[in-house]
């Protein structure tokens, strides 16, 4: 089984190690590119969301490379997530590529995967201990990338060379890769911390902070959303965002009962401005920058896909509480045709506008906290 | 004895649009000493180095050029090719200009050849704008489209709509669309006057659905870009706003008196990196390549000079622009 | 004076309004629909709202405008699902606080919340709850429900006779057609806000009637069809109106008893963007069909749609005359 999985943020590297230790053999697509989108456009049907054509795009280059398996997450709606699967099937036979199709459903319960992931390693011949062993290894590797990336947006409005912290990033990303077990893993964030401190800074920078929310494949991949994170990190703004894979996965599974900026709590945070959870992102992405005004993030930028049905009941209400809570807000719907100097001046008049306002002082200078 | 010079600080500002650029020389004071408009063409370079000659020319005697600012969407390339003490986005140079002129100002309506824009202001402080999105609806260049096909000058359109009694409403947002119902009215035999009145409705109607969706339009209110110059298109918006709307005396070139204020608001006392009006001499030109030392493939331009690369931008790490890799591009 | 009951005629309206009619009026309110009779006016709601929402949200701006000095409530139900394994677009869910924050001085808005997948959110228990906020007896109510949802029932038997479309389209009851005069017959499927709504379609389905074709809609196909396209499908569709365009689509495509299928949709449903490829693949396979997908958008016009319809049934009408003289 040669397995392929769409391109989303660092799992590749989770799922690289555990692949490498146990099984089974992944077939990542190259890094989503020009030519993944252009693929992607040119077979999906046009009123499709930029997700789709981003992950159909990765399918095909997957496909190419030799895969003969696709995983992939589907859900039981509201959100056109969970149809994929019938409509990239549909067009990727039609292009003429043979392959066999795993959705995971959230209809079945988690027990039903366990159970089946089970089976497989029973074929494979992998003891338990070795399977929980390249689990751990896979989620702590992702978990350090997400730090990494933290780190990144902390440092990257202090640097004082331009593109430095988004070359120790790559570089970190690269090591952690090549760790092969807990104790190469250890030695690997060492170093990480070790090339951030490094960075030239200037320390007498304070950067504005801003969130980045929205809908999750948007805020997740860089490629999707133009590189937003690292565009305002050069301008001078510190961002962080609201959704990580890790938090969605310890969402799924119900083990973020405590932490203070889950989803959880985002969704309750928004229940004065949307009674009810329609689900997907919607409810959160009005609630965290709620939530994320106590740690003092003075703005908030959201994602979504152009035609995205959930973002765009988010993106309405978003308006009252950016004047409830005196957050400006700045939306951006992306699809293929938006430019990049479109983003360019919009950022960069939205980032004027927040240090404007922060140098009459109608900003409260909330130091920062982190939830790592 | 030689008598001696009157020395006034002048800043320098260069708005470079998809359809015009503009220059403006200000004075300490932020009063206007000069100004010019004139069309891209697609060649900003070429706009730009023809602009300064002219600004050079009616550049009062004894200024001397204390700071550069640059805006508009070839603003970075501009920027090195006249050594710009200050590079900004046009909604901040066009919010700055407003405010210098009309201090109260609370919401700004900026209709340009390729885009538009909507400023809201409160207290001398943007809170919030708009820019059209993709497609032209609600732009200058959907007039200009239909001019050429109604064989009217752009110019005179002001004057056509004001004669009409009885606009004639015409659907469709974009060009394409609204062409085709436009032919349609005419067909139907309505008068010139109305049909114009009736695009300057459109373009109005099309400017509040798009740009300024969802945004507060208190006044006073003022209307700027090239598109201001067309009296329809402000009775329109007076009409459908029931407000008084404010067409400032620069209304044309407030993209480059705004990047002149910010080039004086950054110059206190520091040395200016403009290269004199010399620039408009050189040789030089831009090339794009792809770097391919990574996954990201980025595109990188490079900015030459007398067949010299002398700058970079566009990649995404960095090691071009800070000049970790050099040479002419590959 | 009763008091009045605004409804905006939009969205869900074209399928639950004898159900929310008759509970409304059996409890002694006036019951005013919007009418804006020009689709300028419905326009004029475009303006509260954003790109990214579809032509029928943004039309609820419209109505809800023309409502708002006409009434003391609007209601704008918050319908979720109205069966255990499907729900709606999500979109509907969030409107009334899209109109909420979005437009200035509207009345009270009555947003009864109804999601049958969970307990304690069916129909019943959320519109008596909206009931004894009105300040009425829940024994009342109760009465008024049960009647309700009759003249739902009835209502949709009657458009599975397909007697009545809806109450604007015009109503030309099956008997008499006789197969000579009509005689290609057009099924068109679609969200129902799609299909009658004559400001969103321009008028389309009059439009093909009036060419001698006989519509036939999704309405007219019992569940028990459409289950059982859905299951021969092998993937079970989520979205309640995406599950009933897709099975009805695929019953009359194999039935081989319609001449032309025409798909209404507009621009950014995220239902049509996954059911619309589905069913056009389905066609293309069968490969003796014709069909047409019309998207909606803002830029739409009249002539637009007229163009379309009128191209589409002169093909199946010379496609038609070309196999009777092969025969």
């Amino acid at each position: 089984m040669k397995l392929a999985v769409p391109h989303i943020g660092n799992l590749n590297i989770m799922l690289g190690a555990i692949g490498r230790l146990i099984g089974p053999e992944f077939v990542f697509p190259p890094k989503t590119s020009q030519r993944t989108l252009f693929l992607g456009i040119k077979y999906s049907p046009s009123s499709t969301c930029l997700p789709f054509k981003f992950i159909l795009g990765n399918f095909i280059e997957a496909l190419e490379r030799g895969a003969d398996t696709i995983a992939m997450i589907s859900d039981h709606g509201p959100c056109r997530v969970g149809m994929y699967d019938v409509v990239m099937q549909q067009i990727l036979k039609d292009i003429g590529f043979n392959f066999t199709w795993i959705s995971m459903d959230d209809t079945r319960l988690w027990s039903h995967y366990v159970q089946r992931f089970n089976k497989e390693r029973k074929k494979w011949g992998v003891s338990l201990l070795k399977t929980l062993r390249a689990l751990h290894l896979g989620w702590r590797k992702l978990r350090i990338c997400e730090k990494i990336e933290r780190l990144a947006h902390r440092v990257r409005p202090l640097e004082i060379e331009r593109g430095e912290t988004t070359r120790v990033e790559l570089q970190c990303f690269r090591l952690i890769d090549e760790a092969e077990n807990l104790k190469q893993l250890q030695k690997a964030w060492d170093e990480s911390v070790h090339l951030f401190d490094r960075i030239k800074k200037d320390f007498n920078r304070r950067p504005i902070k801003v969130l980045v929310t929205g809908e999750s494949y948007m805020v997740i991949n860089p490629h999707a959303n133009q590189e937003i994170e690292r565009k305002l990190g050069e301008m001078g703004v510190e961002v962080t965002r609201t959704v990580w894979i890790t938090q969605k996965i310890s969402h799924a599974i119900g083990l973020d009962l405590f932490h203070p900026r889950s989803k959880r709590s985002a969704i309750k945070a928004s229940k004065p401005y949307l009674k009810y959870n329609l689900g997907g992102e919607c409810n959160s992405s009005i609630g965290y920058p709620i939530l994320y005004k106590k740690d003092g993030y003075e703005a908030a930028i959201q994602l979504l896909p152009l035609g995205c049905m959930l973002e765009a009941v988010a993106r309405n209400i978003l308006v009252k509480v950016s004047r409830e809570y005196d957050i400006p807000i700045l939306t951006f719907s992306l699809d293929e045709n938006l430019s990049e100097t479109m983003v360019m001046t919009r950022l960069s008049a939205f980032v004027d506008l927040l240090e404007r306002r922060r140098d009459r002082g109608n900003v409260s200078n909330t130091p920062t906290r982190f939830h790592l | 004895m030689e008598k001696r010079r009157r020395q006034i600080k002048g800043y320098l500002g260069i708005d470079v649009g998809s359809v015009s650029t503009d220059l403006a020389v200000i004075d300490q004071e932020g009063k206007v000493l000069c100004h010019q408009y004139l069309l891209t063409h697609g060649q900003p370079i070429l706009a730009v180095q023809r602009g300064l000659k002219e600004i050079q020319a009616c550049l009062p005697e004894g200024v001397e050029i204390c700071g550069v600012g640059t805006t508009g969407s070839a603003r970075q390339l501009t920027g090195i090719l006249v050594g710009a003490d200050v590079v900004k986005n046009e909604i901040t140079a066009h919010a700055i200009a407003s405010i210098h002129f009309y201090p109260e100002v609370r919401t700004v309506l900026e209709i340009g050849g390729q885009d538009s824009k909507i400023i809201i202001i409160r207290d001398g402080l943007v809170v919030d704008f708009g820019m059209n999105t993709v497609c032209a609806a609600g732009t200058g260049s959907f007039l200009d489209q239909q001019a050429l096909r109604l064989n009217v000058p752009i110019e005179a359109f002001g004057e056509y709509a004001l004669r009409s009694e009885s606009p004639v409403r015409i659907a469709g947002r974009c060009t394409v669309f609204a062409e085709s119902d436009m032919i349609h009215k005419q067909q139907m035999g309505c008068h010139l006057n109305d049909i114009i009145a009736g695009l300057c409705e459109a373009l109005v109607r099309n400017y509040l659905n798009n740009v300024a969706k969802g945004k507060e339009i208190r006044s006073p209110i003022i209307f700027q870009g090239g598109v201001a110059a067309n009296q329809g298109i402000r009775k329109a918006f007076e009409r459908e706003l029931g407000e008084e709307i404010l067409v400032p005396k620069y209304y044309h070139v407030m993209g480059a008196i705004g990047a002149a204020l910010l080039a004086k608001e950054k110059m206190d006392g520091v040395e200016t990196q403009f290269k004199g009006f010399g620039v408009s001499e050189i040789k030089c030109r831009t090339v794009n390549f792809i770097c391919k030392d990574c996954e990201n493939h980025c595109e990188v331009v490079e900015f030459i000079v007398e067949e010299k690369p002398i700058s970079y931008w566009g990649d995404r790490c960095g090691k071009w622009e800070s000049g970790i890799k050099k040479g002419i591009s590959p | 004076m009763a008091l009045r009951i605004g409804i905006p005629k939009v969205l869900l309206y074209y399928r639950y309004f004898p159900l929310w009619r008759t509970f409304f009026e059996e409890l002694g309110f006036d019951v005013i629909v919007s009418n804006p009779g020009h689709r300028d006016l419905v326009e004029e709601g475009f303006r509260y709202v954003d790109d990214d929402n579809c032509i029928p949200i943004k039309m609820a701006f419209g109505h809800a405008l023309t409502l708002r000095d006409q009434v003391d409530f609007l209601f704008v139900p918050r319908l979720l699902s109205l069966e255990k394994n499907s729900c709606f677009c999500p979109r509907t869910g969030g409107l009334p606080e899209m109109l909420k924050y979005s437009i200035p001085n509207l009345p009270p808005l009555l947003d009864p919340f109804v999601d049958e997948r969970h307990r304690g959110s069916g129909l019943s228990s959320s519109f008596l709850e909206m009931a004894k906020r009105l300040g009425i007896r829940s024994k009342e109510a109760k009465e008024s429900l049960k009647k309700a949802i009759s003249a739902y029932h009835e209502f949709r038997e009657k458009s599975r006779r397909g007697d009545v479309h809806h109450e604007h389209i015009s109503v030309r009851k099956k008997e008499k057609v006789s197969q000579e005069v009509f005689e290609n017959k057009i099924a068109v499927v679609g969200h129902p806000y799609c299909l009658y709504d004559p400001f969103f379609n321009f008028n389309a389905l009059r439009l093909i009637e009036d060419s001698k074709a006989i519509v036939l809609t999704q309405e007219m196909v019992s569940p028990e069809k459409i289950d059982l396209e859905i299951e021969r499908l092998g993937k079970d569709i989520y979205w309640t109106f995406g599950r009933e365009i897709l099975g009805a689509g695929l019953h009359y495509l194999h039935s081989n008893q319609i001449d032309g299928l025409i798909y209404l949709t507009c621009f950014s449903c995220g239902v049509d963007s996954m059911i619309e490829p589905l069913l056009s693949h389905k066609v293309k396979e069968g490969g003796n069909t014709l069909y047409l997908c019309i998207m909606v958008d803002e830029h739409t016009g009249a002539g637009g749609m007229t163009t379309r319809l009128e191209a589409f049934l002169e093909t199946v009408e010379r496609r038609k005359r070309f196999h009777r003289m092969q025969k």
